[in-house]
C-alpha cells in the first residue's frame, strides 16, 4: 500500500461524502414526507421538512391495525427465521462434513435455484399452498419464507462450516461426544458469526417481503406490515406521509437487528484453537 | 491401563492400500513410537486405533475387547493433536474439563481432577484463559491435560511436538517423557522425528509405504536394522551406503568404488550366491585413519561442521555422498582429500536387491 498524498486524500473523501449523501437523500426524503403535515407529494429538493409534526406515525401507529400487522410480520418472520436456519445449519453441516451419494447434486441444485427470481414461483407456490390448504395463514407463509432462504443459508454456513479444522470435532469426539453433541457444542457455538449473518439474512427476507404475502394473504387481518402499508398508496390517492411514516416504522426492527447482531457479524471467534 | 494388539489391521482409500497388514503387540504401560517418513501410514494407524478412521481389515483390541466397531467415545482411548485442537470458545479449564462433563462426572471430582492436571502440566494461572491468549508450549500442555484428565487407558499422541520451536519441542519432549514416568499408561505415539522416536519410545515401530518395517527398542534398531530403510532412517547423521561387491581373493572381500575390505567373520555364514551387496556405515563409526590401518576410505570434503563436541564431515566418497563425525581436533577444512579410518566391528550389509541385512530374511 501506498501512503496517499493529501491531495489524493481530499479526493478520495469528496468521492465518498458525494455517494453517502446519494445514498442517503431518498432515505432522509422518506423522513421528510413523513414528518410533514400534507399528504401531498412535495417535489422540492429541500430534505428539510417546512412544518414537522409527528401526526403521520400517530395516524398509522393508532388509527391503522399496525400492531396487528406487526404481530403477523413478527410471527412470521422469528418463525421462518428460526426454522430456516436451523434446517440449513443441519443441511449445511452434513454436506460440508459427510461424504454420500447426491452431494454434489444437492449443492449445484441449491445454487440453481438461486438464479431463479421468486415471482417465477408465484404460481406454482399459490397452487401448493391452495392444495395444502395453507392460503391466507401464517403458517403457509412461514414456509414458503424458510423454504426460500434456505438455499442461500446452506451455502453460506457451509462456507463458514469447511473453514472450522476437523481436529476439533475429532478432539470433541474422542472427549466423549457424540455426533448430535459435537454440532451443539463445538460447531454451532464456533459458527455464530455466520449463524448471525443467516438469521438476519432470512429475517430481513421475511420481513420485507411482499409480494407473495399480498397474493396469499386476503384478509386484513392476517396482513403483513408491507401489504398492510401498501394500502395506503391506491389507484387514484396516495398517502404519502402516512407511507412514509409506516415505512420508518417498519424498517425499524430490521435496523435494531441489525445494531444488535453487529458483534456477531465479525468473524475471528475460531482463533487460536489450532495453529494457524 | 491397557494392552493394545494390532491383528493385520489394514486400510483401504477404494483401490490403494495405505496401511498394510500391521501386527503389533502394545502391552499394558508400553511406550510405543511409530515413526517413518510422511504418508507411510503411522498416522492413519494412530487414527484406527483411535477410531477416527474406519478399519479396512483386521482386528484391534483394546484390553480384551475387540473394539474395531466401537466409537471414540466407547474406546476409553485420549488423543493430543499436532494442532492441539483446543476448543476456541471455551477457557482452559472448560476445554480441560470438557470430556469429564460430557460423562456426567460428579463436580466436586471434576474438579479436583482439572486442579491435579493443572498442577503435574504447570497451567494453573491459565485456567481462565481462551486458547487464543496462550503460547505455543501452553496450548500443547492443555491438550495435554485435557488427555490426563479422563485418565484413559491409552494416551496417543499424534505429531504432538511438530508446530513448536526447536527449543519449547526439547522441553516438551522430557516433559512428556516425565508424565510417562509418572502415569505409565499405555501410549503409542506418532512422529515422523526419529530422534524423538529414540529418546521417548521404549519400542520403536518404523513404518514404510504403509508396511511395518521393523519392531525393536530403540538401541536395537540402531544396532541391527532390518534393512537398509531402517538403517537409514534411524540415525542422526544417516549411514552411509555404498554399492559393493562380494569377491573371494583369499577370503571373502568387499570391492567398492575406490575401497575394498575383508568381510568380517560374523556376516561369514549369511553369504550366499548374492554378490550385490549394500554396505552401511554409521558416520560415528568413521574415524581419522590411524597408523598401520588397511580398513579405510578415501574421502573428499566438501563442509566442515565443527560443533564444538565433535566435527561433522559432508562429503563424497566411492561415489557416493558421505557423512562422517570427527573428533573436535581434527585438522580438515573443505576440498581436503582424507583418508577415514573404518570400525569394522559395527559395518553393515544388506543385500542389495532385497534390501535386507545379511542373514535377514526378506519379506514374501
Amino acid at each position: 500500500m501506498n501512503q496517499s498524498t493529501p491531495l489524493g486524500r481530499i479526493i478520495k473523501l469528496v468521492f465518498l461524502v458525494f455517494f453517502t449523501i446519494l445514498v442517503l437523500y431518498p432515505v432522509l426524503w422518506v423522513f421528510k414526507m413523513a414528518l410533514s403535515p400534507s399528504q401531498g407529494f412535495d417535489a422540492s429538493l429541500n430534505p428539510i421538512p417546512s412544518h414537522p409534526t409527528l401526526e403521520n406515525f400517530r395516524y398509522v401507529l393508532f388509527e391503522m391495525p399496525f400492531f396487528r400487522w406487526l404481530f403477523n410480520s413478527a410471527m412470521v418472520s422469528i418463525s421462518a427465521t428460526v426454522l430456516g436456519v436451523f434446517l440449513a445449519c443441519t443441511s449445511a453441516y452434513a454436506l460440508s462434513r459427510f461424504r454420500f451419494p447426491g452431494r454434489a447434486t444437492a449443492m449445484l441444485s441449491f445454487l440453481v435455484v438461486q438464479m431463479f427470481p421468486g415471482v417465477l414461483m408465484m404460481i406454482p407456490l399459490y397452487l401448493i399452498m391452495d392444495y395444502l390448504g395453507l392460503l391466507d395463514q401464517m403458517l403457509g407463509l412461514v414456509l414458503v419464507y424458510s423454504t426460500t432462504a434456505i438455499p442461500f443459508c446452506v451455502w453460506m454456513l457451509k462456507g463458514y462450516f469447511d473453514t472450522i479444522p476437523k481436529e476439533l470435532e475429532e478432539a470433541a469426539l474422542m472427549d466423549g461426544a457424540s455426533t448430535a453433541m459435537v454440532f451443539w457444542k463445538i460447531m454451532l457455538p464456533l459458527s455464530l458469526p455466520a449463524v448471525a449473518v443467516t438469521a438476519l439474512f432470512s429475517f430481513m427476507t421475511a420481513w420485507n417481503e411482499f409480494i407473495l404475502a399480498a397474493v396469499f394473504m386476503n384478509s386484513r387481518d392476517h396482513y403483513t406490515l408491507p401489504v398492510g402499508l401498501k394500502l395506503l398508496v391506491g389507484q387514484f390517492s396516495s398517502d404519502w406521509g402516512y407511507f412514509g411514516a409506516g415505512a420508518i416504522l417498519v424498517s425499524l426492527p430490521v435496523v435494531a437487528l441489525f445494531f444488535a447482531l453487529q458483534k456477531n457479524l465479525v468473524g475471528g471467534l475460531t482463533a487460536g484453537g489450532v495453529k494457524g | 491401563m491397557a494392552a493394545v494388539k494390532l491383528e493385520g489391521i489394514t486400510k483401504k482409500y477404494g483401490d490403494q492400500v495405505v496401511v498394510k497388514d500391521v501386527n503389533l503387540d502394545i502391552e499394558n504401560g508400553d511406550f510405543v513410537v511409530l515413526v517413518g517418513p510422511s504418508g507411510c501410514g503411522k498416522s492413519t494407524t494412530l487414527r484406527m486405533i483411535a477410531g477416527l478412521e474406519e478399519i479396512s481389515g483386521g482386528k484391534l483390541s483394546i484390553g480384551d475387547r475387540v473394539v474395531n466397531d466401537l466409537s471414540p467415545r466407547d474406546r476409553d482411548v485420549a488423543m493430543v493433536f499436532q494442532s492441539y485442537a483446543l476448543y476456541p470458545h471455551m477457557t482452559v479449564a472448560d476445554n480441560i474439563s470438557f470430556g469429564l462433563k460430557l460423562r456426567k462426572m460428579d463436580k466436586a471430582e471434576i474438579e479436583k481432577r482439572v486442579l491435579d492436571a493443572a498442577q503435574i502440566l504447570e497451567i494453573k494461572d491459565l485456567l481462565d484463559r481462551k486458547p487464543k491468549a496462550l503460547s505455543g508450549g501452553q496450548r500443547q500442555r492443555v491438550a495435554m491435560g485435557r488427555a490426563i484428565v479422563r485418565q484413559p487407558e491409552v494416551f496417543l499422541f499424534d505429531e504432538p511436538l511438530s508446530n513448536l520451536d526447536a527449543k519449547l519441542r526439547v522441553q516438551m519432549r522430557a516433559e512428556i517423557a516425565k508424565l510417562y514416568q509418572r502415569l505409565k499408561v499405555t501410549t503409542i505415539y506418532v512422529t515422523h522425528d526419529q530422534v524423538e522416536a529414540m529418546t521417548l519410545a521404549k519400542h520403536i515401530v518404523v513404518m514404510n509405504k504403509g508396511v511395518v518395517q521393523q519392531v525393536g527398542a530403540p538401541l536395537e534398531l540402531y544396532r541391527a536394522p532390518v534393512n537398509t530403510f531402517v538403517a537409514t532412517f534411524i540415525g542422526s547423521p544417516a549411514m552411509n551406503t555404498f554399492p559393493v561387491e562380494l569377491v573371494n581373493e583369499g577370503g571373502p572381500r568387499i570391492k567398492g568404488q575406490g575401497f575394498e575390505l575383508p568381510v568380517p567373520e560374523r556376516f561369514v555364514p549369511h553369504l550366499s550366491a548374492q554378490k550385490q551387496l549394500t554396505l552401511g556405515v554409521r558416520p560415528e563409526h568413521l574415524h581419522a585413519l590411524l597408523p598401520g590401518e588397511t580398513a579405510k576410505i578415501s574421502a573428499r570434503v566438501d563442509v566442515v561442521e565443527p560443533l564444538g563436541f565433535e566435527v561433522h564431515i559432508l562429503g563424497e566418497a566411492g561415489g557416493q555422498p558421505l557423512t562422517a563425525k570427527l573428533g573436535p581436533d581434527v585438522p580438515v577444512k573443505a576440498g581436503d582429500q582424507i583418508e577415514l579410518g573404518i570400525d569394522l566391528d559395527h559395518i553393515h550389509l544388506f543385500d542389495r536387491a532385497t534390501t535386507y541385512a545379511l542373514g535377514r530374511k526378506a519379506p514374501t
